[in-house]
C-alpha cells in the first residue's frame, strides 16, 4: 500500500516537474500580466508620474474613470470603426479559403497531356517575360518577378500536384508579417508598383474611350444600376417569401435577413449623386418591400415551422445579395462620375486629372481598402484553408453518392451536402476570425502607414500601443485593452448563442 | 524521459552560462558602459577617438564604450529605463525627448559635473541651449547640432535657364521660380517627375509669418489663427496647384530605398528634386553622390545652402541629437566622462570633418577643416588593405593617426603637412608588390576625392550664418507630451490635405485637441497646475501689453521663438 502511495507521489512529482517550466512561464508571462493589467485599468498609472524614479508618488484607484473617459472619447469610436472596416473582409476571406480548400482537395497533378499543356504555357509566359524586358520593361523587375512566380506555380503544380499549391497558398501565413507588409508597400507604390503599373494603361484606355463618348451615355450607367439593384432586391424578397411560405423560414428569422437585403437600397438613396436617382431607388425598394410584407402578412405559411427556423441560411443568402447590391451601387456612382474624372486639364504646364490608379497608402479613402486587400491575401491561404481541407476529408462519401443518385448538379451537391457538413468548421473559423480581427491591425498600421493618413488606418490595438507607450498612460491604455476584451468576449458569446443554432440548422 | 528532461535542463543552464560569458561586459577588465544610439557607422570611429582621448589625460578613468544600436527606439528606452535596465548613456532628440524623459525621471542632471569638466550649456550653440536644459538644470550635451536649410543644386536651374533661387527669398519669389522650374523641367512629359522642392514643413511657414505653435508662455496652442490657415493653404497650393512640391503619393512613387538621411538625397542627386530641406549631415551622402558622378565622368552638382522661403520673418528650425545619462545606471560617473568627451576637440573635429551636422561646440567652426575641408579616408581603405581579424587594430590606429595629423594641419593651418599624412601599414599576409599597388591605389583615390571636398570650400560658413542668425528650436509646451502634440497636428493637417476638412476646420481641430490634451495632463498631474496658472497670468499680462502696443519684458516669455521674434521686431524689453 505504502509502496503504491510512494509511487503515486513520485509520479505526481515527476509530472509536476515536467509541467513546472510551462506553468511558471504561463504564470509569469500571461496570468500575472493579465491580472496586473486588470488592476491597472482601474488606476491612474502614468509612466511619467509613477515609476521607479518617483517612489514618493504611487498610482491610485480611480474606479471606472478610465472607462468613462474612453467611452466618451470620439477617437475610440473612430478607431473601432476602422477595426470593424478591416473586419468586413472576414466573409470574403472565409469564402476565399473555402474556394481554395475545394480546389486544393482535388488531385491537380497533371497527366501526361496536362503536364505538356502546363509546360507549354510556362514556356509562353517565360517568352513573354523576355519580350517585355526587351521592349523596355526591364526596369519593372517586379512585373517580371510576378510573371516568373506564375510560371513556377504552373510548373510546380504540373509536377507536384496539390501539395505544391497547398504549400504555396500557406506560404503567406508562415512568412514574417513585417516582411510581407514591406513587400506590399512596394506593390502599392503609386508609380512603380506593379498594381498601378497594370492599372494605369487600362485606365488610360478607359479614359480615352470615356472622353470620346457622350457623357450622358456613360452616366446612364447609374440608371442601369438602379434597375439591377431593383432586380436583385426583387429576387431576394421573392426567395425569402417562398422560404417563409414553404415553412423553411420562421417569422422571427426573416426580419434580420430582410433588413440586410434592403440596406443597400436605403444607403443608395443617400449616396446617389442626383436627386431623381435617389428618389427612384427609394421608391423601387419601398414598393418591393411593401408588397412582400403585404404578402407575408395577408397569407399563411403552407407548412408550420418554429419562428427562429432557417435563420442561418437566409442570413447567408441575404448577406451575399447585400454585397452584390453594394457593388452595383458603387459601380453606378462611378459611372455617373466617370466623365468628370476622365477630364484632363493643363495646370502650370503639367497635365492633371484623367483616370489614374489609386494612391493606395497615402490617400485617406484608399488606405483602408489597401490594407484590407492585403489582409485578404494573407488570410485566404491561412489556417482557415487548412481547417477546411481537413473538414472536407470528413464529409461522408455516401452523401455525395446519394446526391448523385438523386441527379444533383455540382452546385446542388455543394449547397446541400458540402456546405452543411462544413458548418461546424465555418462556425469555428468565424469565431476565431472575429477575435483575430478585433485584436489585429497593429503590425500592419505600424509598418505601412503609422496609423495614417489622418488616423484612417489606426485600429484599436494600434491605439492601445500609442496610449501606453507614446503618451505613457498605462492605466488608460489597460482600460482600452479590457474594453477590447469585453467586445471580443461579447461577440464570441453572441456567436456561440446564435451561431450554434445556424450550425444545427 | 525524466533523464532526458534533466539533460535538456542542464544543457540550458550551460548555454546560459556560456552566453553570459560572451557578454562584452564580462569580457573586458575595464568597466564598460553602453551608448544607446543609431546604427551609424561613424559611431565606431567616434568610440575609437574616445579611447585615444581617454589616454591623453591620465586622470581620466579606464573604460570602454559599447554601442547599443538595437534599442534606440524611444519606446524601448522608456520601457527599459523604467524597468531599471536602461543603457548607461542614451541619444535623444533635444527638447522633446528631454522633457519627456525628464518628466519620467530617466535622465540624470549633470549641471555641476558639466561645469567642472567644461561642457556646460555655455559651450554650445545659443539657440539649442533650451533643448538640453530645463528649469536651470542641464541634462544633455549635444552629439551634433542640425539646422534645417534648403540644399540646392544650381546646375538644375542653369540647365533649364531658370533664375537661381537667392539666399533669402519670400513666398512670392519662391512661387515664381518654382512654377517656372516645374513647367520647364516637365515639358512634354506624361507625368511629372521633377519638382523644385522635396517638401516644406508647415511650421517653418507659419513661423515665418510670426506665429508659433504655442503662445509666449507655452501654455496654450494658438494654431487656430489665420496665419496657420494661410500656411496650410500655401502648402496645399504648392503641392496641388503649382506642383512645386510633390504630394505624398508622388513622393512615395519614387521607388528608392531610404538610406542614410532618407530617399530625398538620392532623388536630389538624380535630379528629381532641385532642392530639399535638411541639415548639414546630408553632406555625408552628398559627398558619395558627388564622388560617384565624378567617377562616372558626369559634372558634379553645384551645391549651395539657402534659407527656406519666408512670409516676412526669415526663420528655420534647429535641433540636436544629444546625449543623456540614465539616472538608474550603475556607471553614472563614467557616463559623465563620456558625455564630457562630446565637448572635446577630438570629437568636435571628427564631426566637423565627417559633416555629421554642426559640432556641439561652436568654437570648432573657426578651423581650417570647417572652412576648407580636406578629403577623409577613402571608404575603400578596408578593402584595399585586407587585415586579418587579429590585426584590425593596425587599421584602427592608422585611422587615429591619420585624423590626428589632419587635426594638426587644421590647427596650424599648414597644408604643407599634407605630405606627412600617414598611409595604411602593410597587412601581414600581403606581398610587398601587392602592398605597393594598394598604396598607389589608395593615393589615387585620395587625390581623386579632392575635387569633391574642394567644391565645398567656403560653403560651410553658410551653416554658421544660418545657425547664428535665423535658426530657432521648436516650441515645446511643458504641459503635455510633445508626441501627442505632433500627432494631433499631423492628423489635422492630413485631414486638410486629404480634403476631409477645410484649412480653417483643420486649424481649429489641431488647436482644440492640443489644448484639450493640456487640460487632461493638468487633471492627471495637479502638481504642475501652479506653474501653469502662473504662465496663464503672465500670458494675460503679455496680451495686455501687446494690445497696448508696449514692449514685452523678456522675463515673461518662455517661448524661444517669441524671444527672438520680438527682439527682431523691437518689441522686447530686455532686462539686465
Amino acid at each position: 500500500m505504502s509502496t503504491k502511495k510512494n509511487r503515486t507521489v513520485r509520479e505526481l512529482a515527476t509530472g509536476l516537474g515536467f509541467l513546472t517550466p510551462n506553468i511558471l512561464g504561463f504564470l509569469t508571462f500571461t496570468t500575472i500580466p493579465l491580472i496586473f493589467s486588470m488592476i491597472m485599468a482601474f488606476s491612474n498609472w502614468d509612466l511619467k508620474l509613477h515609476n521607479m524614479f518617483k517612489p514618493e508618488a504611487s498610482p491610485h484607484f480611480v474606479g471606472i474613470e478610465n472607462f468613462q473617459r474612453l467611452l466618451s472619447n470620439s477617437d475610440f469610436y473612430k478607431y473601432l470603426g476602422n477595426t470593424l472596416f478591416f473586419m468586413m473582409n472576414i466573409p470574403f476571406t472565409i469564402g476565399g479559403s473555402l474556394i481554395c480548400a475545394l480546389l486544393l482537395s482535388k488531385d491537380l497533378r497533371g497527366g501526361s497531356k496536362k503536364s505538356a499543356l502546363m509546360i507549354i504555357a510556362t514556356a509562353i509566359l517565360i517568352a513573354s517575360c523576355i519580350m517585355l524586358t526587351l521592349v523596355g520593361m526591364g526596369a519593372s523587375a517586379m512585373t517580371i518577378l510576378v510573371c516568373g512566380l506564375g510560371c513556377t506555380f504552373l510548373v510546380g503544380g504540373a509536377l507536384g500536384g496539390s501539395t505544391v499549391y497547398r504549400t504555396l497558398f500557406y506560404l503567406p501565413h508562415f512568412t514574417a508579417g513585417v516582411a510581407t507588409y514591406l513587400l506590399w508597400k512596394k506593390l502599392y507604390n503609386p508609380i512603380s508598383g506593379p498594381i498601378n503599373q497594370t492599372l494605369n494603361p487600362i485606365l488610360k484606355k478607359v479614359e480615352v474611350a470615356v472622353n470620346a463618348t457622350n457623357s450622358s451615355v456613360i452616366q446612364s450607367g447609374l440608371w442601369i444600376a438602379i434597375i439591377v439593384i431593383g432586380a436583385i432586391l426583387f429576387m431576394g424578397l421573392k426567395r425569402l417569401n417562398t422560404l417563409w411560405r414553404d415553412g423553411d423560414l420562421g417569422s422571427r428569422a426573416i426580419i434580420l435577413p430582410m433588413f440586410f437585403l434592403v440596406l443597400p437600397s436605403v444607403m443608395a438613396s443617400q449616396w446617389f449623386p442626383i436627386q431623381a436617382a435617389r428618389y427612384s431607388i427609394a421608391i423601387v425598394a419601398g414598393v418591393l418591400l411593401a408588397v412582400t410584407l403585404f404578402m407575408i402578412i395577408t397569407s399563411k405559411q403552407e407548412f408550420d415551422c418554429k419562428p427562429s427556423n432557417g435563420f442561418g441560411n437566409a442570413l447567408m443568402f441575404c448577406l451575399f445579395m447585400m454585397v452584390i447590391q453594394f457593388i452595383v451601387t458603387g459601380l453606378g456612382i462611378v459611372a455617373y462620375n466617370l466623365p468628370g474624372m476622365a477630364e484632363i486639364t493643363i495646370d502650370n504646364g503639367v497635365s492633371v486629372g484623367g483616370l489614374t490608379a489609386p494612391e493606395w497608402l497615402t490617400s485617406y479613402h484608399w488606405a483602408k481598402p489597401a490594407l484590407m486587400l492585403m489582409g485578404f491575401w494573407g488570410a485566404i491561404g491561412s489556417n482557415n484553408m487548412l481547417l477546411y481541407l481537413a473538414a472536407l476529408t470528413n464529409v461522408p462519401g455516401e452523401l455525395y453518392e446519394a446526391a448523385d443518385i438523386d441527379g444533383a448538379s455540382p452546385f446542388q451537391k455543394f449547397w446541400n451536402v458540402t456546405w452543411p457538413q462544413l458548418a461546424p468548421t465555418t462556425f469555428f473559423i468565424v469565431v476565431m476570425a472575429m477575435i483575430g480581427g478585433l485584436q489585429g491591425g497593429f503590425e500592419m498600421a505600424r509598418t505601412m502607414t503609422n496609423g495614417g493618413p489622418a488616423g484612417a488606418t489606426t485600429t484599436l490595438s494600434y491605439s492601445i500601443y500609442t496610449e501606453g507607450f507614446v503618451t505613457g498612460r498605462l492605466g488608460y491604455s489597460s482600460s482600452f485593452a479590457w474594453v477590447l476584451f469585453a467586445m471580443v468576449f461579447s461577440i464570441t458569446m453572441f456567436n456561440w448563442k446564435f451561431g450554434s443554432r445556424y450550425v444545427n440548422d | 524521459m525524466k533523464y532526458l528532461f534533466m539533460c535538456v535542463f542542464a544543457l540550458l543552464i550551460g548555454a546560459s552560462i556560456w552566453t553570459w560569458s560572451m557578454l562584452p561586459t564580462t569580457q573586458f577588465k575595464e568597466p564598460t558602459i553602453y551608448w544607446v544610439t543609431d546604427p551609424n557607422p561613424a559611431r565606431v570611429e567616434q568610440i575609437a577617438i574616445f579611447q585615444r582621448w581617454l589616454k591623453k589625460d591620465p586622470s581620466r578613468p579606464e573604460m570602454r564604450v559599447l554601442v547599443d544600436a538595437a534599442n534606440s527606439r524611444k519606446e524601448k528606452k522608456v520601457i527599459q529605463g523604467v524597468s531599471g535596465v536602461g543603457g548607461d548613456t542614451m541619444d535623444m532628440a533635444g527638447g522633446t525627448d528631454m522633457r519627456y524623459f525628464n518628466a519620467i525621471g530617466l535622465i540624470a542632471p549633470v549641471t555641476k559635473t558639466a561645469e567642472k569638466l567644461g561642457y556646460d550649456v555655455s559651450t554650445t550653440w545659443e539657440p539649442i541651449r533650451p533643448l538640453i536644459a530645463q528649469d536651470g538644470e542641464q541634462y544633455l550635451y549635444p552629439c551634433n547640432v542640425a539646422v534645417r536649410m534648403l540644399w540646392v543644386d544650381y546646375n538644375q536651374f542653369d540647365e533649364l535657364n531658370v533664375e537661381r533661387p537667392p539666399h533669402r527669398w519670400d513666398w512670392d519669389t519662391f512661387e515664381r521660380i518654382g512654377r517656372a522650374f516645374v513647367q520647364k523641367a516637365n515639358e512634354g512629359k506624361s507625368h511629372q517627375d521633377r519638382f523644385m522642392l522635396h517638401s516644406m514643413d508647415t511650421e517653418t511657414l507659419y513661423r515665418s509669418l510670426g506665429l508659433a505653435c504655442f503662445d509666449e508662455t507655452l501654455s496654450f496652442c494658438q494654431l487656430e489663427d489665420p496665419r496657420y490657415i494661410k500656411s496650410l493653404e500655401k502648402k496645399y497650393q504648392w503641392m496641388y496647384d503649382d506642383h512645386i512640391t510633390p504630394t505624398a503619393a508622388e513622393q512615395s512613387g519614387f521607388d528608392v530605398e531610404a538610406g542614410y538621411g532618407g530617399p530625398q538625397i538620392f532623388l536630389f542627386g538624380q535630379g528629381n528634386y532641385a532642392m530639399f530641406m535638411m541639415g548639414r549631415y546630408s553632406l555625408i551622402r552628398l559627398r558619395q553622390i558627388q564622388q560617384a558622378r565624378l567617377d562616372a565622368g558626369k559634372p558634379m552638382m553645384k551645391l549651395d545652402v539657402i534659407e527656406p522661403p519666408h512670409g516676412g520673418f526669415p526663420t528655420t528650425r534647429c535641433n540636436t541629437r544629444a546625449l543623456g545619462i540614465y539616472a538608474g545606471g550603475k556607471n553614472i560617473e563614467l557616463a559623465k566622462t563620456f558625455q564630457s568627451y562630446l565637448a572635446s576637440e577630438d570629437y568636435n573635429m571628427q564631426i566637423v570633418r565627417d559633416a555629421d551636422a554642426l559640432p556641439p561646440n561652436p568654437k570648432y567652426v573657426n578651423t581650417l577643416a570647417w572652412e576648407k575641408p580636406l578629403p577623409l579616408l577613402p571608404t575603400q581603405t578596408d578593402i584595399l588593405f585586407p587585415y586579418e581579424e587579429d590585426e584590425k587594430h593596425l587599421l584602427s590606429n592608422f585611422r587615429i593617426d591619420f585624423y590626428e595629423k589632419l587635426d594638426k594641419i587644421d590647427r596650424e593651418s599648414d597644408w604643407s603637412l599634407q605630405k606627412d599624412l600617414p598611409r595604411p601599414p602593410k597587412p601581414a599576409k600581403m606581398s610587398d608588390e601587392d602592398y605597393q599597388k594598394a598604396l598607389a591605389e589608395f593615393d589615387a583615390l585620395y587625390i581623386a576625392s579632392m575635387p569633391v571636398y574642394k567644391s565645398e570650400w567656403g560653403m560651410h560658413d553658410r551653416f554658421t550664418d544660418l545657425m547664428e542668425n535665423i535658426a530657432l528650436p521648436g516650441d515645446i509646451t511643458p504641459y503635455c507630451v510633445p508626441e501627442t502634440v505632433n500627432m494631433e497636428i499631423r492628423n489635422a493637417e492630413d485631414e486638410f490635405i486629404n480634403n476631409r476638412a477645410t484649412a480653417k476646420e483643420a486649424a481649429k481641430r489641431a488647436a482644440d485637441r492640443v489644448n484639450a490634451e493640456i487640460q487632461r495632463t493638468l487633471e492627471e498631474n495637479p502638481d504642475i497646475r501652479p506653474e501653469y496658472e502662473k504662465a496663464r497670468a503672465d500670458q494675460k499680462k503679455i496680451d495686455e501689453l501687446k494690445a497696448a502696443g508696449k514692449k514685452i519684458p523678456a522675463s515673461l516669455i518662455q517661448n524661444p521663438f517669441y524671444l527672438r521674434y520680438y527682439k527682431v521686431q523691437g518689441m522686447l524689453e530686455e532686462e539686465e
